[in-house]
């Protein structure tokens, strides 16, 4: 090899070398990012940002879910505070307004959190935007009845729903149940059964799943003092 | 006939050049996100792909048509393989004409074949086919024939790589144009107004080619929308290549 | 039958940054008979493949028309019974020749089955029997040549354009193309070439034509262009002593050339010719031969640049 060959091969294996402890101590020097469960979104205004995307903001909209999932992951698992999710599922569904998973989900998700204002106005945003689909009023009306205990709200989104095509054969049965006024843990173990069995969703079913648990045992607690007297 | 061999020339140039290699990247690109987003999503997996899959379909075509299209007809000259073909008995149009079918079959064959790729994996995530994609597809196509003719128009008159900016300035705008003329309504004074509606006429709303979301959601379109954006993007089509020929009909091959 | 015609052919080209409008070809009038070889010869830069690509449309004139066997250039199926061959030709690398050769029969409109014939008659007569098959990318500039040559001659056109066809190429290469323009003129048709190598038109041309700056400086039958001009006589003589080779020194235009016993002198004329051939005899010499000489084609070309840098 001439000298000019042996001193390029040097220099590349120097700089192969060197490459990594370069990079560790630029990492130390960097900006620390935030602790926790990573830095909060970057919430853009759909309304700038949906132009700006020609044309792709559906693809857009599945990735801010998808950060959106995440977000609501790590947050439930650690500190339980979940201050951008609202902000997160209202960027997906104006980016795309058709999602009604973004819809049916995110408003879950929201409940779980107890955020309940921001899930109805999300459940709402559906709804005004997607005025045919029977699952957004539903969800909307089993909020009210399960979280809130607001019944004349829930049958009136109920109303709603049954006036959707596809609906499922169970809401009239649950309008009834509401018009009477009675059994509401049966009822809402059946709307969990409800949901538990409409879904394919892995995580809705196995929500539904704990929630019918409560129920029961809810149910057991209310019967074994009775036979115990 | 004449045409038809020239753009079976292209198509030929096309495959040697390995353009319909993006076919694979695409399905590796496809099967590897659908694997990821089925692990990561809750909720909207088939939705997810199918944007994906449309998304790709248009912006792998929209690359090909730009970068493909600006050297179709400059390439020949810098290569001086014009001079055989233009001194047999064939006029200029039909050598743009025969150019534009050859990459418009090229993008067919992309567009097919990623087609039938996306309904696949729609169909494994779904259990059944997904056909209201179709009308997207079938309009993704249209939008890449007009960039196509829009690349070999500016081709014809400038540089390949000011052709490209060029091209690819047309698609940003005509994406756009629809949003900028609303936004102009509602916040620009009369002049900006009256460019915006000047702007909207001379470059075709590419937003309106676009029914990815609509297909996927298997939303109603209004009736006829479909001939109607077939119509308008045959109407900019004639008139790109009509351009097109009209400059290439007067330019000296030196 | 004129198988070329032009009348106050123009063509000007913008050039440089300002585009300043320049004149390259300059009324160019010029007629070519049906079955004639013409030279067109000029040294580079002199328009010569700018007249080449304006009679087959690749450039449009500036002013003046052009008629290829007699139909205005323009309309594009006036080269249906032409052939081009460009200089320098580049093809399709990706192609073989089979293939390319193929494809230019499409664009002529020649039927397939007798694209077929016909692709493998001209890969023989190139002499590229064997390389059909190769992709053009593989193909040396020779075969190039050859392979171009061959795809002006699909559809056996009455009209044989061809630009430069003899450049790049080595020996025996421009003999093959010479051969083939021969070959072509024995079959009557009209050849119709530019060249810089002299040499080589010389040759094979019946006409030439000389274009210097733009503007057809000489154009005519070899014989007239040539036959004109001062003529010399060289005679050699044998067995000469040497104070006769002075003595007839005098006689001729320059110092005679004495070498071995033989004498070679240059005379101007038949008169000279003939005293000295006289005196020779006397002094009991031998005449060993007599050449007249006249002028080549090569000095007239460049007596014609020179007089056209003194313009």
């Amino acid at each position: 090899m001439s000298r000019r060959g042996v001193l390029g091969a040097t220099l590349t294996v120097a700089a192969m070398i060197a490459v990594v402890p370069l990079s560790l101590a630029l990492e130390r020097r960097a900006p620390p990012a935030e602790g926790g469960v990573g830095p909060a979104p970057v919430l853009l205004r759909a309304s700038i940002l949906r132009p700006l995307l020609l044309g792709f903001h559906p693809l857009a909209a599945d990735l801010y879910w998808l950060r959106t999932i995440q977000y609501f992951g790590a947050h439930l698992q650690t500190d339980e505070q979940i201050p951008h999710l609202y902000g997160l599922v209202d960027l997906v569904t104006s980016l795309d307004p058709h999602f009604i998973d973004a819809y049916q989900i995110g408003g879950l998700f929201l409940a779980i959190g107890k955020r309940f204002p921001e899930a109805i106005a999300i459940y709402e945003k559906g709804i005004a935007a997607n005025p045919q689909r029977w699952e957004l009023p539903y969800d909307l009306g089993r909020l009210y009845f399960l979280d809130l205990k607001d019944e004349a709200q829930a049958l009136r989104w109920w109303e709603v729903t049954d006036r959707l095509p596809g609906r499922p054969h169970y809401v009239p049965r649950f309008m009834a149940r509401l018009y009477t006024k009675t059994g509401s843990l049966e009822t809402a173990f059946e709307l969990w059964n409800a949901m538990y069995e409409g879904s394919d969703n892995e995580w809705v079913r196995k929500t539904a799943k704990q929630e019918m648990q409560k129920i029961l045992a809810q149910m057991k607690a209310q019967t074994a003092p009775k036979a115990g007297r | 006939m004449r045409i038809v061999a020239i753009a079976f020339m292209a198509f030929t140039e096309a495959v040697r050049d390995r353009i319909l290699y993006s076919l694979l990247a695409f399905a590796l690109a496809m099967i590897g996100s659908s694997i990821v987003l089925v692990r990561l999503s809750v909720g909207g997996e088939a939705k997810i792909v199918k944007d994906l899959g449309l998304g790709a379909i248009s912006l792998v075509g929209v690359l090909i048509a730009v970068f493909i299209g600006v050297g179709l007809v400059s390439r020949e000259i810098d290569r001086r393989t014009i001079y055989t073909i233009m001194a047999r008995p064939i006029c200029r149009a039909e050598f743009i004409l025969g150019k534009f079918c050859g990459l418009g079959l090229t993008l067919l064959v992309n567009v097919a074949v990623m087609t039938v790729g996306l309904l696949s994996l729609a169909w494994l995530l779904e259990g059944r086919w997904s056909p209201e994609l179709l009308p997207a597809v079938l309009l993704a196509y249209v939008e890449l024939l007009l960039l196509t003719a829009a690349a070999i128009l500016f081709s014809a008159f400038t540089t390949p790589t000011l052709s490209a900016i060029f091209t690819l300035s047309v698609f940003v705008i005509g994406r756009l144009i629809g949003d900028l003329r609303a936004f102009a309504e509602q916040f620009g004074g009369a002049g900006l107004r009256a460019l915006a509606t000047g702007l909207s006429y001379v470059f075709p709303n590419l937003a309106r080619f676009n029914i990815s979301e609509a297909s996927v959601h298997a939303l109603p379109l209004g009736t006829g929308y479909i001939p109607l954006a077939l119509l308008y993007g045959g109407a900019y089509l004639i008139l790109f290549l009509a351009a097109a020929m009209a400059i290439f009909a007067r330019q000296d091959l030196k | 039958m004129l198988a070329i015609k032009t009348e106050g052919l123009c063509k000007d080209y913008r050039l440089g940054f300002w585009r300043r409008r320049t004149r390259v070809l300059h009324a160019l009038d010029l007629t070519v008979e049906a079955g004639e070889t013409f030279g067109y010869l000029g040294p580079n830069g002199a328009g010569k493949t700018t007249t080449l690509k304006l009679l087959l449309g690749l450039v449009l004139p500036s002013a003046g028309r052009a008629w290829l066997l007699e139909q205005e250039v323009g309309d594009p199926e006036v080269r249906a019974a032409v052939g081009f061959l460009p200089e320098n030709p580049s093809f399709y690398d990706y192609l073989t020749g089979e293939e390319f050769l193929a494809y230019g029969a499409r664009l002529a409109g020649i039927p397939r089955r007798r694209a077929r014939e016909q692709i493998a008659a001209l890969l023989d007569q190139v002499g590229l029997m064997g390389a059909g098959r190769m992709q053009l990318r593989k193909y040396s500039k020779g075969m190039l040549q050859r392979i171009g040559l061959a795809q002006a001659l699909l559809g056996d056109p009455p009209l044989v354009i061809l630009d430069e066809p003899m450049s790049g190429l080595d020996p025996i290469g421009r003999k093959e193309v010479r051969d083939i323009i021969l070959r072509l003129r024995a079959e009557g048709r009209t050849v119709f070439f530019s060249s810089h190598i002299i040499p080589d038109v010389e040759m094979i041309c019946d006409r030439v034509g000389i274009l210097l700056g733009g503007r057809l400086a000489r154009v005519g039958r070899l014989d007239e262009l040539l036959g004109t001009e001062v003529e010399s006589v060289e005679v050699t003589a044998v067995g000469l002593p040497e104070p006769i080779v002075e003595e007839l020194g005098v006689l001729a235009l320059a110092p005679p050339l004495v070498q071995g016993g033989r004498a070679l002198f240059r005379l101007r004329g038949d008169v000279e010719v003939d005293k000295l051939l006289r005196r020779v005899l006397e002094a009991g010499g031998r005449i060993a031969s007599v050449t007249p000489q006249k002028r080549g084609l090569e000095e007239l070309f460049l007596a014609e640049v020179r007089a056209g840098a003194r313009r």
